[in-house]
């Protein structure tokens, strides 16, 4: 096959399916924004957790462990941690609810893990 | 005898067993949601055949079932003197009642006389005449010492969170359901806690204290039967018919 041809075959092809590269295109951006704004919230989360002095650290590797925070509709689940505890997260309320945007409404103590229910 | 409340934020329900404690005051401001919650009590009252008295000027325009005594303590002070007549008669022969028997609660004697006082609008009652006003607080307060082993339930409603703008001693309710407070000392004053001012409560949403334990939040919301009680209750129902 003659080089030309190739170039032709492939003109042919991108021009065919512009539509879709121009998509793939979009998505790709779309997907990278979100995974580098998820990223940025992480790191913001790990500064926050730190600087109050709620990780600990692992005494193999001297590295901070992170606890668990799942954030859903209306409750914040701390699941990890021995430092985090109800009586500590409304001691530091005001850090609390300025940092994550709310309000917070009771916090409860369960079996392994610390449950913030929102107002 | 246990009188639905409301539901936890965990979705559980929340009794209140007047068997063990028979004082409720229930606070909060205006369109809180207290005399929705009040009447929600006032009807399982009811359900269990309580005889039930509402000492209230307000209480033809909240609750507007026939079956309880309703008393306004300004225009019917004749009617309110024979509720404190007649529940004083009451307690005395109560009382002797359980004297006589081996029991410490008038449940276990057999006898099965429930009665149940809701006092609105608490510092209405502060204008009443002299001599009518010491004598029915007087009652009030016989009640929340000696009321609990006589099964006599109170509940008394409030507007404000003061506890000295009426003589009938707030202090010791032993369930407080408490709406969003305007200042962290009425919260205080009440519960010796400042939840009721910390928390961002809602319209229906309340604090429940109850002495000796922690205070925490519950929803007013209709009670989370299962569905072999509900299954249960029909069948009961068309049993009866």
């Amino acid at each position: 096959m003659k080089k030309s041809n190739l170039i032709q075959m492939v003109s042919d092809l991108i021009q065919s399916h512009q539509y879709f590269l121009f998509g793939g295109v979009v998505f790709f951006f779309v997907l990278l924004g979100v995974y580098i704004y998820l990223t940025i919230q992480n790191n913001k989360l790990k500064q926050f957790l730190f600087a109050n002095g709620y990780t600990e650290v692992d005494f193999k590797t001297n590295e901070a462990i992170y606890p668990s925070i799942h954030w859903k509709k209306s409750t914040i689940t701390i699941k990890g941690s021995t430092k985090i505890t109800s009586k500590q997260i409304l001691d530091d309320r005001e850090k609390w609810e300025k940092f994550f945007n709310i309000q917070i409404l009771s916090v409860e103590d369960e079996r392994q893990k610390t449950v913030i229910f929102l107002g | 005898m246990k009188i639905y409340i409301g539901r936890n934020l965990k979705n559980e329900n929340v009794y209140w067993d007047t068997f063990n404690r028979n004082f409720l005051y229930i606070a909060s401001l205006s369109g809180g949601g207290k005399s929705y919650l009040a009447s929600e009590i006032l009807n399982q009252f009811l359900d269990q055949n309580y005889k039930l008295y509402i000492i209230s000027d307000k209480a033809r325009v909240d609750y507007k079932r026939p079956e309880p005594i309703k008393i306004s303590p300004h225009e019917e002070i004749e009617k309110l003197k024979d509720f404190i007549h007649e529940v004083s008669e009451l307690m005395s022969s109560l009382k002797t009642e359980v004297e006589n028997s081996e029991f410490t609660h008038i449940n276990n004697t057999g006898k099965s006389l429930k009665i149940a006082i809701l006092l609105d609008e608490l510092w209405s009652t502060n204008n009443l005449p002299k001599e009518l006003k010491t004598s029915f607080n007087d009652l009030i307060e016989l009640i929340i010492r000696q009321g609990r082993y006589l099964n006599i339930c109170l509940i008394c409603l409030s507007q404000t969170f003061k506890t000295t703008e009426t003589a009938i001693p707030i202090k010791h309710a032993s369930v407080v359901v408490l709406g969003r407070t305007d200042t962290k000392e009425a919260s205080l004053s009440v519960m010796d806690s400042d939840i009721g001012y910390s928390s961002p409560l809602k319209p229906g949403q309340f604090i429940y204290w109850q002495r000796g334990l922690k205070p925490f939040v519950i929803t007013v919301r209709p009670e989370k039967k299962s569905l072999f009680k509900v299954l249960w209750n029909l069948l009961k129902q068309k049993l009866i018919r």
